[in-house]
């Protein structure tokens, strides 16, 4: 009888462990990649605290893993000179040529004992160009990221020529976090108040938070995998309460 | 007797006067401030195309008001504030078309002068969920443009007809979804050295089907793919522009049908490919004949226009001499 309380608390425990196995169970692995003369985002202190890309979306419910990879991809030079702007084309090319990790999920056995279970590593892939970037069609100067081809949403770019982008670490920061919020399938009327990560950067102007506003942290936390995590389909295929904002329900 | 039934019917016919405009006033009042003013249009390059063939449209934004109104910097898709909807004739539900791409920027919202309108000419014939129109049919597409907080504006409503064609189309839907992909983007892109398997699919294409719209299409894409370089990461190379085709390609062309947007791209990628083989005096026919087209429009081709003469190395040779 004695011990009753303490197999309790035993049981309890083990149940925390098991759903901390499982919940860190399903991650994300962001292979970033970069040319040289360009740098990745840094960690930056914003409103008394320190966030990194990791940071960022912890506080949204996830467990993302970034590895910067490749640091050193030569621009490609038509004879002597350097191209100012990488077209959306290119940039598939550069993927194709660099990326490292699948763009489909993995999943692997994990855990051990009655906790043993399967465990799935979701991937996407960001590469920083020392260009200026196209997306719209024509190349402009005030682009700082793209998701380049919405069919899987699984890689963005960020564009070093972007004068915000080259210095300024903080709103750099935010893109990168916004391009990834994309992969994750959030929109940019998802960016609800004004100073969320999903608005975009020329929108919040000098009044910006590293979070996601509670319309983004509901659909990353709560909806379908298939319709959330990178790699997964199309963008804007969502649920229908994340649809109800958007007009439309595609999520399969 | 009938002095007051008509003074009766009068003051109930006032009544019912007063409860409409008082009705159309509350109506008038919830509706928000920053859309009150504002006219969204769309309007497709023509009323019928064939299957497979691109469909471009053009969204023009127009400040109805006596005041300026803060609007969205871009009407392109791609920023992300305007959405484009495609509804099949019978259907409930309409479809959401997703673009090849999305952005983010640091441009604040744009002020748009009392009278004036802004605009955007883009595919929608190809997106993140593959092609927008691969049966026959009648179609209507219409467009909303995000506003601040759950207020949008929505635009007018343009019929679209989508003939069976002379089997372009069929053939292109016959394909695999790898080959149906690559050869929307090439299309979209106007580029792609690497999208082998559509250079495949297309290069059949115009061979089965020379007189189809789409054929125009693909050999116009592949003329202003020539036009210039093509920077190949997958293979660590430049191709380096090549004019005479391109110039082969560009001439056979058929633009009576094409949209403003894509009859700028093909000047200015004969101006680029003129310049290129050294015919410096054709080449600023072409320069010529893009300007006029870009001062004809208000905004949409004037950008375009703007950053070819930027970023482009040949053409921004030619303009600042």
């Amino acid at each position: 009888m004695r011990n009753k309380p303490h197999a309790r608390f035993a049981l309890t425990m083990m149940m925390f462990a098991g759903i901390a196995l499982l919940s860190g169970c399903v991650t994300t692995h962001v292979e970033m990649d970069r040319m040289t003369g360009t740098a990745f985002p840094t960690e930056q202190t914003l409103d008394g605290r320190d966030w990194t890309l990791e940071s960022i979306f912890l506080e949204a419910g996830h467990i993302i893993d970034v590895d910067e990879d490749d640091t050193n991809i030569a621009p490609l030079r038509d004879g002597s000179t350097q191209q100012q702007c990488i077209t959306d084309a290119e940039l598939e090319t550069v993927e194709i040529a660099n990326r490292a990790s699948p763009v489909t999920p993995t999943s692997f056995a994990c855990g051990a004992g009655i906790f043993r279970g399967t465990c799935t590593r979701y991937e996407a892939y960001g590469i920083v160009v020392d260009h200026v970037g196209q997306c719209f069609g024509s190349c402009r100067s005030s682009l700082l990221g793209c998701m380049y081809d919405t069919t899987d949403r699984s890689a963005f770019s960020l564009y070093f020529q972007n004068s915000t982008v080259s210095s300024d670490g903080q709103r750099y920061l935010r893109t990168t976090a916004h391009e990834l919020g994309h992969a994750f399938n959030l929109h940019h009327p998802d960016g609800s108040g004004s100073e969320t990560l999903m608005n975009t950067t020329g929108t919040v102007g000098n009044s910006f938070t590293y979070t996601f506003s509670t319309d983004s942290e509901e659909h990353l936390q709560e909806h379908d995998a298939q319709c959330r995590f990178p790699g997964t389909g199309a963008w804007f295929s969502v649920t229908d309460d994340h649809a109800t904002r958007h007009g439309n329900a595609t999520c399969p | 007797m009938n002095s007051q039934f008509e003074n009766n019917r009068n003051f109930l016919a006032l009544l019912v006067l007063l409860a409409i405009a008082a009705s159309g006033a509350t109506a008038l009042a919830q509706e928000p401030q920053e859309i009150r003013y504002l006219a969204l249009e769309l309007e497709p390059s023509k009323r019928t195309y064939a299957l497979g063939e691109p469909v471009y449209v053009t969204v023009r934004l127009r400040n109805r008001g006596t005041s300026k109104q803060s609007v969205a910097t871009m009407l392109d898709p791609a920023a992300g504030f305007l959405s484009i909807f495609v509804k099949p004739a019978g259907a409930q539900q309409q479809q959401l078309f997703i673009p090849l791409a999305v952005g983010d920027f640091d441009v604040a919202p744009s002020e748009l002068a009392a009278s004036g309108e802004m605009n955007a000419t883009f595919p929608i014939f190809f997106g993140g969920n593959g092609w927008t129109f691969t049966q026959t049919g009648d179609y209507d597409v219409f467009a909303t443009l995000a506003g601040s907080g759950s207020a949008a504006l929505r635009s007018t409503t343009a019929p679209i007809t989508i003939a069976r064609g002379d089997g372009a189309g069929q053939y292109l839907f016959s394909q695999s979804r790898q080959d149906q992909y690559e050869t929307g983007k090439f299309l979209v892109w106007q580029q792609g050295d690497h999208l082998r398997r559509a250079h495949a699919t297309l290069d059949e294409i115009i061979k089965q089907f020379p007189d189809a719209p789409l054929s125009n299409h693909a050999v116009l894409a592949t003329g202003v793919s020539l036009s210039r370089p093509f920077h190949d990461y997958s293979i660590g190379r430049v191709r380096a522009a090549q004019p005479e085709r391109a110039l082969e390609l560009l001439n056979r062309v058929n633009i009576n049908e094409l949209p403003d947007l894509l009859r700028l791209h093909r000047s200015l990628a004969l101006a680029r490919a003129y310049a290129a083989a050294g015919l410096r005096d054709d080449a600023q026919v072409r320069l010529d004949d893009a300007q006029s087209l870009a001062a004809d429009s208000v905004r949409a081709l004037q950008q375009t226009l703007t950053a070819e003469l930027t970023y482009d190395p040949v053409l921004a040779q030619m303009n600042k001499q």
